[in-house]
């Protein structure tokens, strides 16, 4: 039984050039204490899907259909006010780019005490103590507490971020490209930090990136979206193992092999299909190498292909035609 | 169904302190304040104009502070006194003398103690008026930067108004047509000039909210449940005042200018001794041509000094706060 369930999740977004269908029919689901990761290129909607389980969509967004299942609730249904309640004590999340998420002008502990004020209804002073108990647990002196973001390094900020999602105990912690405005070395701290705090408290985890090594070190399972859709989901193992869908293997096959030969990576010709008027068909039939007739007529729907790996590509239901 | 607490549950009434000892946050929050305190001058110590409209400023504060004091040591006099020498002939119109350093107005009263003690009023007015001002046009300016659509709309059209009238013109209808008609009080006369300048500290701030509102910070305070007072209070204002602050600066040295222009036209309330009620006098009892040079003068370098003190500690704020001025 899945802790959240995502089920054909429609977002969109109204704009003065028309209807944007950033997230456009998406499926996932997160097991309780496992590690999602979501990935696809820049632009295929992967925030916004995240944004949409927040409840946290701008004033021109909204849930077009779909369902977000969590402990019984659908929160595509919930109200303002019924999710103001629920985010943070039980989804929190991590926003894109710790620089500015973080208030300039006030100290990092009263920020990180602010939803526990909120939620926990505690004074300040009482809600302090949980504020250096969660700095230590990120890693950063408690003393620190009295500083001003601008003070913190880039990392030290991501870390506060991730101090400030666990300050309500959270089930779920979405991370939102928790890594990429960073070095390499922090990268591998910051995740590795999330891995122990995931062990240790019990959390599930939804971690976005468009960098599949961060995936393939952090996660249990995965889905990869293009324009807006889910095209593969299964283990870790699974997709980088045996990917199935065109897509997947062309994202594995732009990524720079260490052992291999010392050429440059292959990279996908063409560009993410507009979300206003997406492609009919298979979005992805505009760049796939293996595209025929059926992929502009027919949709393919996200079918099994193993146990606990699905895809959607038509090369499952139907060879190609000989060409 | 919520995970494991990572830390105990808070106890109720808890105080935290960092080293296991209770530390006074009150201790706390004063060194805070000192360290900062160190920082900004500095940093302010740099611009040399900004210090020397301090020094204006803490100058002229030593006199209006020192009024009382020296009036009971029996060194100025009483401001409201009218003078008369010892066959009870009242002492008006006196040039500077021994006793009278700078003369005496029309009904014989003492002009050195009333200049002195008409710091006090004109401080008082010019801070007050000011912080009216900045009330409103911060308030106006944070609902309708944040609030947007057509709240924003009528908002600023309201300001417009106010921005397109000259500012003297306005305070003067206010002056005259506010109920009670035709009495100016001093706290009738405060209020004019306060609503006289508050619409381009609106206009101000509303520009800064509608750059602040889009950083991520506040989409995050958003997520954790924060309202929108919270959201304008805790994280928008806090990020503007700065600059409020040193436009507040700035429109208290307005507000004096425009005290002076309302006394010397004689919509000031004739109780209060304000260095523009004093030149008023001297004008319509034709202080010059009598050779009372100072009765004019001395107001006038006065206004002027301390409109100058403001005017050096103001610029130098906004640019330090200002982030277009910056050149850090």
């Amino acid at each position: 039984m899945a802790l959240l369930d995502v089920k054909g999740l429609q977002v969109h977004y109204e704009t003065r050039d028309g209807l944007v269908r950033a997230v456009d029919g998406v499926d996932f689901a997160l097991r309780e204490g496992e590690s999602l990761g979501l990935a696809g290129e820049s632009g295929c909607g992967k925030t916004t899907a995240a944004l949409a389980i927040m409840g946290l969509l701008p004033k021109n967004g909204k849930i077009a259909s779909g369902s977000i299942q969590y402990a019984g609730y659908d929160l595509a249904k919930f109200s303002d006010s019924q999710l103001r309640g629920f985010r943070w004590k039980h989804i929190s999340i991590i926003f894109q780019g710790a620089m500015n998420a973080l208030n300039p002008v006030r100290r990092v502990g009263d920020q990180i005490a602010e939803p526990i004020i909120l939620h926990d209804k505690v004074e300040k002073d009482a809600a302090m103590l949980r504020v250096w108990d969660l700095l230590e647990l990120v890693g950063i002196p408690r003393e620190r507490a009295r500083e001003y973001p601008h003070e913190f390094s880039g990392g030290m900020r991501q870390r506060v971020m991730i101090a400030m999602a666990l300050a309500c105990n959270p089930k779920i912690v979405i991370a939102d490209e928790p890594v990429t405005a960073l070095d390499v070395m922090i990268q591998a701290q910051i995740l590795e930090l999330l891995e122990r705090l995931k062990r240790e408290l019990k959390l599930s985890m939804i971690l976005i990136s468009h960098d599949l090594s961060v995936m393939a070190e952090t996660c249990d399972t995965m889905a990869i979206m293009y324009a807006g859709k889910t095209v593969e989901t299964g283990s870790v193992r699974d997709i980088f193992k045996q990917p199935n869908h065109p897509y997947t293997k062309d994202l594995i096959a732009a990524f720079p092999d260490i052992e291999g030969p010392p050429n440059l990576p292959a990279y996908i010709p063409g560009l993410l299909p507009s979300l206003i008027e997406p492609p009919p068909g298979c979005r992805f039939h505009t760049r796939c190498k293996y595209a025929w007739q059926r992929c502009i007529d027919e949709e393919p729907p996200l079918l099994p292909v193993a146990d606990g790996h699905a895809s959607a590509c038509h090369l499952n239901t139907s060879e190609p035609p000989n060409r | 169904m919520i995970s494991p607490v990572p830390s105990p549950p808070i106890p109720k009434g808890a105080r935290p302190s960092l080293d296991g000892t209770t530390t006074s946050p009150l201790r706390m929050r004063a060194r805070m304040i000192l360290e900062r305190g160190g920082v900004f001058w500095r940093v302010f110590r740099q611009s040399r104009l900004g210090v020397i409209g301090l020094l204006i400023l803490l100058g002229f504060l030593v006199v209006a502070l020192s009024a009382p004091a020296l009036a009971a040591a029996g060194i100025l006099r009483d401001p409201f006194l009218i003078n008369e020498d010892s066959q009870g002939r009242i002492l008006n119109y006196l040039g500077p003398t021994e006793s009278f350093p700078l003369g005496t107005d029309q009904v014989g009263r003492d002009l050195l103690s009333r200049m002195w003690f008409g710091s006090q009023y004109t401080l008082l007015i010019g801070i007050i008026a000011s912080v009216i001002s900045m009330g409103l046009g911060t308030s106006v300016g944070l609902l309708a930067g944040y609030a947007g659509g057509w709240i924003d709309e009528v908002l600023m059209r309201v300001t417009d108004f106010f921005l397109v009238l000259p500012t003297l013109v306005l305070a003067l209808i206010l002056a005259v047509t506010l109920p009670p008609p035709g009495v100016v009080d001093l706290w009738k006369l405060i209020f004019v000039i306060g609503i006289s300048l508050w619409a381009s500290t609106a206009r101000l701030v509303r520009s800064q909210v509608l750059t602040i509102k889009e950083r991520q910070f506040v989409l995050r305070a958003q997520a954790i449940g924060a309202g929108h007072g919270r959201i304008i209070a805790r994280h928008i204002f806090p990020n503007a005042f700065s600059l409020v602050f040193a436009e507040a600066i700035l429109t208290i040295a307005v507000a004096i200018l425009t005290e002076s222009f309302l006394a010397f036209i004689g919509l000031a309330p004739a109780d209060t001794i304000t260095w523009g009620n004093i030149l008023q006098a001297a004008l319509a009892h034709d202080a010059l041509e009598q050779g009372l040079v100072w009765w004019v003068v001395m107001p006038g370098l006065l206004i002027v000094g301390l409109v100058y003190g403001f005017t050096l500690l103001g610029y130098a704020l906004d640019e330090l706060f200002n982030p277009r001025l910056r050149r850090r």
